[in-house]
């Protein structure tokens, strides 16, 4: 019968088609084939026997030794764990931190630079300024805050001219002084 | 390696052992899912029923002591199956010393440990093939066993041994061909 040959034919390529794919999935056997082995490889052939249930009742039998043992189980287990995902936050936590920390400095030495360029005016070009802009501050508090050698630009009109004076001429020689014969 | 669909996920089993309410279910889902593999794996080394029960327990007690040590750098399945053979190891290696001391001859005393099992009925080539692999050095038995019964890969044996995929496979290639001149010989 037509049915029964096909049947057979399918059933034959079918057997044929998994062999194959057996065959494929199965690199020890290739490994053992390569090296002209003889060992089989069937399952069947390397299994050991073991007393029936022996895998039912081992989780109550390891836990009954445990338990006989007193074998306890770390208590920090959970606090080790939880503590390892702490250390992590903690370590993401401080990383972020110096970032911003880095930052911060970076942002505080551009301001430093920009007073640095600032600072480039000495005090006479300073003084300059506003000694030429007499609006803008008073001269006498100016010769009050001004550095010692701005002094000189004190006005010799100044009420306390006795200390401009003195100061004018500290900065002369014995022999300048003899000098200027006053 | 444990059958995937019917074990919880390595996810599930660490999260439950992470608190100390659930520890206890999850070292008895872990204890579920690889009891069998690791005995397999331990009883394929010590060969003997009994003690593949003992060393076993022993690998369970160390990995309920020190599963927080477990950091998830490898598969958990590598991590255990590293204790079970450091464990397997060490008990044939105390087994060994205890032998040295009664003159006994280490490799014969392991075929007769294993013949006088009661759970070894092996016969013909199946005898042959286990009286050969007890007469391995143990580390090239663990090599054999891992590669020849449960086919593993030589990446995965390497995680476990903490060996060169190389040395592995040079050292099951040597193995086979130990194992095959045993077998010859008692066949002849």
């Amino acid at each position: 019968m037509p049915s029964r040959k096909w049947k057979l034919i399918f059933e034959s390529k079918a057997a044929k088609l998994q062999a194959m794919s057996t065959e494929k999935d199965d690199p020890l056997r290739d490994e053992l084939a390569q090296q002209g082995s003889f060992l089989p490889t069937d399952a069947s052939f390397r299994r050991l026997r073991v007393p029936e249930d022996y895998f039912a009742d081992l989780e109550e039998r390891i836990l009954q030794r445990l338990s006989a043992e007193g074998v306890r189980r770390p208590s920090s287990t959970a606090s080790r764990f939880r503590l390892r995902a702490i250390g992590r936050w903690a370590a993401a936590a401080a990383a972020v931190s110096v970032l911003g920390f880095w930052l911060a400095h970076q942002q505080r030495v551009s301001a430093d630079q920009k007073a640095a360029s600032a600072m480039e005016l000495n005090t006479d070009d300073i003084a300059t300024y506003l000694l030429t802009r007499p609006e803008m501050v008073d001269p006498q508090e100016l010769s009050a805050v001004l550095p010692v050698n701005s002094w000189m630009f004190t006005p010799f009109d100044s009420t306390d001219g006795a200390l401009s004076w003195e100061l004018f001429l500290r900065d002369l020689s014995t022999e300048e002084l003899d000098k200027l014969n006053l | 390696m444990p059958n995937r669909d019917t074990t919880p996920s390595d996810e599930h089993i660490l999260r439950l052992l992470q608190s100390e309410r659930t520890y206890e279910q999850g070292f008895r889902l872990l204890v579920r899912a690889y009891g069998k593999p690791l005995y397999w794996h331990i009883r394929r080394l010590v060969l003997v029923h009994e003690d593949a029960d003992d060393v076993l327990q022993n690998t369970f007690i160390k990995i309920y002591r020190g599963i927080e040590r477990f950091e998830g750098k490898s598969k958990l399945f590598t991590w255990l199956y590293r204790i079970a053979t450091n464990e397997a190891l060490s008990f044939l290696e105390s087994r060994r010393r205890q032998q040295a001391t009664s003159l006994d001859d280490g490799e014969d005393s392991l075929v007769r440990r294993m013949q006088a099992d009661p759970w070894f009925d092996a016969d013909g080539l199946q005898r042959r093939l286990y009286e050969a692999v007890a007469r391995l050095p143990e580390k090239q038995r663990a090599v054999f066993n891992l590669r020849y019964f449960e086919e593993m890969s030589y990446e995965e044996m390497a995680r476990i041994l903490n060996t060169s995929v190389g040395a592995l496979k040079a050292s099951f290639h040597h193995a086979v061909k130990k194992v095959e001149t045993y077998i010859r010989e008692q066949s002849g």
